[in-house]
């Protein structure tokens, strides 16, 4: 397994992008699929700095990547309040232009793209488990 | 991300590349902003060459939509492939705006 850990804040999200679609390409996992993996990510680190880290502002996110035979598995890693993107609602994509809500399509992409999302409090951690499979 | 604005009389072209991500929405606001204060155009959105968009690229769009469309302006969107064609779809954005396959086809509606 690898693992590296940033501050979080916005600034880091370049870094974190870089450092999961090296790896993720390494797996030989096709171009197409690398960016729908750093959407993903991008949707969670985005939620860990506005909802696990909005009161106590400081923190870190650790990435841990396992590379298996059929799969990879990304794990994102907070110290925040306990926080679960995936118990929030699906968006209403129905609505007309002035009554659509802005926000809540982060987690509906994360759900579209990867083909498992985990999500695990354990102790003081929030862990996101993210899946890809190495062929479609 | 780069972006390109062109004024062509009929419309407001904006075209947007590489990767319109949390960082550079900002800047994709900001641009949004001067053509919000500009004057009573309709707006097309170029996405050609735009290879990643996450939800804060949409929450900037969906925003700029909102205020243009207070002001009786309109915003389209073109040549939209790969990834950004999927998002685009499961975002609902099909249903809300009008989306051309090339620049020169949303320029002719």
């Amino acid at each position: 397994m690898k693992r590296e850990s940033w501050p979080a804040d916005l600034g880091a999200l370049p870094p974190i992008q870089e450092y999961v679609e090296n790896l993720v390409a390494g797996a030989g996992i096709p171009l197409k699929r690398v960016v729908q993996v750093a959407i993903a990510v991008e949707e969670v680190v985005m939620n860990i700095i506005s909802h696990a880290y909005a009161k106590t502002l400081k923190g870190e996110i650790a990435i841990e990547f396992e590379e298996h035979s059929h799969q990879v598995v990304i794990r994102i890693i907070d110290t925040g309040i306990p926080f679960d993107p995936l118990g929030a609602p699906e968006p209403d994509t129905g609505l007309d232009l002035m009554d659509r809500p802005i926000g809540g399509l982060g987690v509906a992409m994360i759900r579209k793209f990867m083909d498992g999302v985990t999500y695990e409090r354990s102790g003081n951690r929030n862990i996101l488990g993210l899946v890809i499979h190495k062929t479609e | 991300m780069e972006i390109k604005v062109e004024n062509r009389g009929e419309g407001i072209l904006v075209e947007i590349s590489g990767r319109l991500d949390a960082v550079t929405a900002t800047e994709l606001d900001a641009t949004f902003g001067e053509i919000l204060e500009g004057g009573g155009q309709n707006v097309i959105v170029s996405m050609e060459d735009l290879e990643y968009i996450s939800s804060a690229g949409l929450r900037v769009i969906l925003l700029f939509a909102k205020k243009l469309h207070a002001g009786q302006r309109q915003v389209g969107f073109a040549a939209l492939s790969g990834n950004v064609k999927e998002i685009f779809d499961i975002s609902g954005f099909y249903s809300l705006f009008k989306i051309y396959d090339t620049v020169d086809e949303a320029f002719a509606a």
